[in-house]
């Protein structure tokens, strides 16, 4: 009885957390709209919450590709050590990447490591070159749409319908390390942000798993106005901000 | 943390983190031969006195004592040169090959291989020991034995199922968790001394020194089982082992799990907690005393 007993009281345990595993959200159909337009700018400087010293320049663009079928969108940080720029590649529709392209440079300005992670048959091929060598390549099998790359979450947050209350989660292929996972967003609210660009009313859109926070500007062109990552102690806020042609 | 080689992980230790982790295990160890002394029907004395740990044998001594120190040693070595390789392989399987992006499925496998590699290194530990304590049955030793020469009674098997669990698995686990206990605490007190002293810094460690209490309890239980198990023959020992490295990485799993979902480190902490002292509760339980003379109900029973 008493072994029966113990039994049971592990299996409950474990049940409990399956069934909270299982329980959380499928990736649901999104309407998407793009709210920027080719040739867009914006510059974030990122700031230590604990000594308010900044640490780098986030800048974003936004290219249109050739043809008009899709849009670049570039995202870079600077670092006194150097840069680490990233571009994805994405259908104008439902910004479905097809291609991401990463490079890393130092503080001369020389490459010192390149990535790339292409999309194709359901899977995306993540080759790498580091230093001169090659890196093993991986290959990451691709959710059901729609998925986004890493690099372009924070713009896919800003063509997401945001209103107050909505969540969503949202399939995240992490190319740059070859994982992939789902991220919950939720806006909590809206708030009125006063960063050197300007003041701005904004929604907050919480990714609580991340310990992350966005807040997009209501009005469109939905920028990203501020951005916080209490991992990493870190708060960006936009300092410069050049909108398309 | 750093954990690219064994040595990188033992250069990681701090004296505090590891005076604490042998507090923790001698502490619970101390709990569980007194546990295992008081549990069952019978009074103390009789009943209990063929359970009661005799440690005046230097062999018995310095065998469980090398058990330990050798379970401790080789922790970095099972983590870093097993666990991590097969972890980052097979995750890497599954993201190629399973189509989700639920973090809960992609985990599941990779988590649960922590087991499966933890529990049969423990294992193997304690049955070696065997011999070097001196814990053998007359008769084939060492890796276990269900037909020891003269075929032994099997309350006879039973009593040395229960010497070996206590003195060789329990131990081993100890000592497992012991190292894994010193390795964390040494980082979290190393981040908390940075802060000013004070209930910050207390609040700081607190969690953590929880958190190993459970765990280290919960590695002396399940290798405590599996040697328990092994003692009456490879089938039972192996469907043991099965049995507790499925726990262990589903444990680990329900952790990861409750932690991502619930952001709650009391929720976490109150997981394992409970986990341990599931295992701790059923190894009691298996190496409890026979009953009184007369009654027999306990023959022939394999826990």
């Amino acid at each position: 009885m008493i072994r029966v007993t113990l039994a049971a009281t592990l299996m409950i345990v474990v049940a409990a957390g399956l069934l909270v595993a299982g329980c959380r959200p499928k990736a649901q159909p999104l309407t998407l709209e793009a709210p920027w337009a080719a040739g867009e700018f914006s510059r974030l400087e990122i700031v230590n919450t604990d000594t308010g010293a900044k640490i780098a320049d986030w800048e974003f663009g936004v290219e249109a590709e050739a043809g008009g079928q899709g849009w670049v969108l570039v995202s870079l940080t600077r670092v006194p050590q150097g840069t680490d720029r990233a571009a994805v590649h994405v259908s104008t529709g439902d910004l479905t990447p097809s291609l991401v392209e990463f490079e890393f440079r130092d503080e001369k300005g020389l490459i010192v490591a390149t990535g790339r992670a292409a999309y194709s048959d359901g899977k995306v091929l993540i080759a790498s070159r580091s230093s001169g060598q090659d890196q093993p390549a991986a290959t990451v099998k691709l959710p059901g749409l729609p998925y986004f790359d890493n690099e372009e979450i924070v713009f896919a947050l800003r063509a997401l319908p945001l209103a107050e209350g909505w969540q969503a989660t949202l399939n995240d292929v992490v190319s740059r390390s070859a994982g992939k996972t789902q991220v919950r967003v939720t806006v909590s609210g809206q708030e009125t942000v006063s960063v050197p660009q300007g003041t701005y009313e904004c929604w907050v859109v919480a990714m609580p798993a991340l310990a992350q926070k966005a807040w997009i500007a209501v009005e469109a062109p939905h920028q990203l106005v501020q951005y916080a990552n209490e991992a990493a102690k870190t708060l960006s806020k936009l300092v410069e901000y050049r909108p398309g042609q | 943390m750093d954990w690219s080689s064994p040595g990188a992980v033992y250069e990681q230790l701090r004296p505090l983190g590891l005076v604490a982790a042998l507090a923790i295990a001698g502490v619970e160890y101390a709990v569980l031969v007194w546990a295992a002394g008081r549990m069952g029907r019978g009074r103390l004395t009789g009943v209990a006195a063929e359970n009661t740990i005799r440690v005046s044998s230097t062999r018995l001594a310095s065998g469980s004592s090398a058990v330990f120190l050798i379970a401790a040693t080789l922790f970095p070595a099972v983590i870093v040169l097993v666990q991590i390789p097969l972890q980052t392989a097979l995750g890497r399987w599954v993201m190629a090959g399973v189509a989700t992006a639920n973090q809960a499925v992609l985990a599941l496998p990779v988590i649960l291989l922590s087991g499966f590699v933890q529990e049969p290194a423990k294992l193997l530990v304690a049955l070696a020991g065997v011999l070097p304590a001196g814990l053998g049955l007359a008769g084939p030793a060492g890796l276990g034995s269900a037909a020891p020469a003269g075929r032994a009674p099997a309350e006879r098997l039973r009593r040395e199922a229960v010497r070996r669990a206590i003195l060789l698995g329990a131990v081993a686990g100890a000592g497992f968790g012991a190292f894994e206990a010193a390795f964390f605490l040494s980082q979290v007190f190393a981040a908390a001394g940075a802060m000013a002293p004070g209930l910050d810094r207390l609040g700081a460690a607190a969690p953590a020194v929880i958190e190993r209490v459970s765990a280290v309890l919960f590695h002396l239980s399940l290798t405590g089982i599996a040697v328990y198990f092994w003692t009456f023959g490879p089938v039972k020992g192996l469907a043991a082992l099965g049995g507790v490295s499925l726990i262990h990485g589903l444990v680990n799993y329900v952790a990861v799990l409750a932690a991502g979902l619930s952001g709650s480190v009391a929720t976490t902490e109150a997981l394992v907690a409970a986990a341990a002292l599931t295992v701790f509760g059923w190894f009691v339980y298996l190496i409890r005393p026979s009953a009184a003379t007369g009654d027999h109900s306990e023959r022939g029973r394999c826990g």
